[in-house]
């Protein structure tokens, strides 16, 4: 948890946020790996926020198994549904973040729509541990 | 080619693409636009993905040159799209020599600006490649500007590669 208000993890996604919304020379053209790297991220501190505070020790295994335990152990009728949802955009945001010589990056719509998943995570976990 | 809201879109000139991540990753160490957190969660992940290209096109070049297909070429980088057997392959052109990429990493020397052997510690090749290993998922502690330094030092050894 950073020291404001928000969590880490908001704050990471947040950033990545303003690099959908707002153009700029400066990042011009790097935005989209720059923002899955940063979703990707905002994704797994939720993760490890919540074993931390739920089962410590989980956040050790590998990202799949940990998607599956969180279907279990978020509490919540969408939760199985949403740790699938979760786990196809960390897996989408991981293969973007890798270079693919033959592909473009993905396209502000993609992005937008795995930040949406990464915040419904986000605030799941949330609602979990505080 | 990038295409931003209502298909607005960006398009930059390109030399190569070990060239353009290590350019992105200063740019955006250097960008004021950014907070210096973002910096130093973002900047590995252009490392990688340089080091990633650098490796690629190692692969690529030599296994071209002993007859395999385009196909075949293409189907191995995507059958080990990870950086331990990535790094290996370019290395070792061997996939499962996982185990020997520091070994091969700490032998690789030091140069000057022309290329020239500058002494025999491949330690910055470690650094690099640990940081490119695992910095992409989470903030990079150090001096971005040494990393993207010692990233570009180990695509252009590994694209040096026969």
């Amino acid at each position: 948890v950073s020291g404001g208000h928000e969590t880490v993890a908001r704050e990471i996604l947040a950033s990545a946020r303003r690099l959908l919304d707002r153009a700029s020379t400066e990042t011009s053209g790097l935005w989209p790996r720059a923002a899955v790297l940063l979703q990707r991220q905002a994704l797994e501190v939720a993760l490890k926020t919540y074993w931390s505070f739920k089962a410590p020790g989980v956040e050790e295994c590998s990202t799949r198994a940990q998607f599956l335990c969180l279907g279990t152990y978020l509490r919540e009728p969408s939760a199985e549904p949403l740790a699938r949802r979760a786990h196809q955009a960390w897996a989408a945001l991981s293969r973007a973040a890798h270079f693919h010589p033959y592909e473009l990056p993905p396209t502000r719509e993609e992005l937008a729509a795995w930040s949406e998943v990464v915040m419904e995570v986000v605030e799941a976990t949330e609602r979990g541990w505080r | 080619v990038t295409r931003r809201a209502k298909s607005v879109v960006e398009v930059r000139q390109s030399t190569d693409p070990v060239s353009s991540l290590l350019d992105d990753a200063r740019a955006v160490a250097l960008t004021d636009n950014l907070p210096q957190d973002v910096a130093s969660r973002v900047v590995p992940g252009f490392c990688r993905a340089a080091v990633e290209a650098a490796c690629m096109e190692s692969v690529r070049r030599r296994r071209l040159a002993k007859g395999k297909t385009h196909d075949e070429v293409e189907g191995l980088l995507e059958s080990n799209a990870k950086l331990y057997p990535l790094i290996a392959l370019a290395l070792f052109d061997d996939e499962s020599r996982t185990n020997d990429v520091m070994v091969r990493l700490k032998k690789m020397g030091s140069f000057d600006s022309r290329g020239r052997p500058l002494a025999q510690d491949g330690q910055w090749a470690i650094d690099a490649f640990t940081v490119c290993k695992m910095g992409p998922h989470e903030r990079h502690e150090g001096e971005l500007g040494s990393l993207i330094d010692n990233s570009k030092r180990l695509a252009q050894a590994i694209q040096g590669l026969a």
